[in-house]
């Protein structure tokens, strides 16, 4: 599988907060071995997620200069399973954001319903540089977030 | 990747109608070379989606009696682009079925616009021998995610 676990973000606000959204499809690897009669999303892979849609919101609040590596959680609780064919929209607040790093809230829904909640969780900064091309980086995120179409082509 | 390109059954009427889900996630294979700058979902997979739901409907509508393999398929258009994050929503409808095979309609559509249409989907049916019959069900179970009542009969999710 690929490691790319948010397909868009919806909406976002500076230092403040991030709504993204996941769709768990059938024709995903983990499903096969998780569970074999019983295709359910694996917790860590939902957090993932959140992790990866704030260091998206940690790279467009510092100037597309850093992203985030998670360095310390709370709290994780999940309350029910992720099924294939629903669709996760993932909220992140953060709650602190200086110089090391951000702390931050999250939760998963699907259809209004909360499906997992994180509290007090820290990310600190890493240099995007030591990742990845910042320009492509970039590209992806005005990608992910509708502002401009990848690559320049127009659907 | 995986070859399920159904991921529920979300509305079922034996004979009549089968309506599925499918979420197109950024994380699957084919977005890798297709395309590398922007990711659309290819539109033979989308054909094969609606043949997957076109196919377990009819395999439901003959209580697993029989499954069906796709022969021929006619007047296929697609309107728009599938992009990541969208959620498509495959609804086939029967048009004429009997023992030797059927013919179906089938439309995806994202937020109720209609992203392809085929207009005429025929098939061949193959009897299925009756020691396979549950575990073609077991199949089906797992790929509409689908529950079992008492007298085991499958009951959809909505």
């Amino acid at each position: 599988m690929r490691f790319l676990l948010v397909d868009r973000i919806l909406d976002y606000q500076k230092g403040t907060f991030i709504i993204g959204s996941k769709d768990i499809t059938m024709s995903e690897d983990f499903l096969a071995d998780h569970f074999p009669r019983f295709p359910v999303m694996p917790g860590v892979l939902q957090l993932e997620a959140i992790s990866q849609l704030t260091s998206w919101l940690i790279f467009v609040s510092n100037d597309f200069k850093f992203k985030g590596i998670l360095s310390e959680l709370g709290t994780i609780k999940f309350r029910d399973f992720v099924k294939p064919g629903d669709q996760l929209i993932i909220e992140v607040t953060l709650e602190l954001m200086d110089n090391e790093g951000v702390e931050f809230n999250a939760q998963a829904k699907v259809k209004d319903k909360i499906k997992t909640t994180l509290t007090s969780a820290r990310m600190r900064y890493i240099n995007v540089e030591h990742l990845e091309d910042p320009v492509e980086a970039k590209e992806y995120f005005y990608y992910l977030s509708g502002e401009k179409p990848w690559g320049g082509y127009s659907l | 990747m995986r070859f399920y390109l159904i991921d529920k059954v979300v509305h079922f009427e034996p004979g009549k109608k089968g309506v599925a889900i499918k979420n197109v996630a950024l994380s699957e294979e084919f977005f890798i070379k297709h395309y590398e700058y922007t990711p659309l979902m290819p539109e033979s997979l989308i054909i094969e989606a609606l043949a997957q739901i076109g196919g377990w409907t009819i395999a439901v509508s003959t209580h697993f009696r029989y499954v069906a393999i796709p022969l021929r398929i006619e007047q296929v258009k697609f309107y728009r682009q599938v992009r990541p994050g969208d959620q498509l929503v495959l609804t086939v409808t029967i048009h004429s079925i009997n023992e030797s095979g059927s013919l179906i309609e089938g439309v995806a559509e994202v937020h109720e616009e209609a992203v392809a249409r085929i207009e005429r989907f025929m098939w061949g049916h193959y009897q299925v021998p009756d020691h396979l019959r549950e575990f073609i069900k077991k199949g089906y179970i797992y790929a509409s995610g689908g529950l079992l009542d008492r007298e085991g009969n499958v009951v959809h999710q909505g």
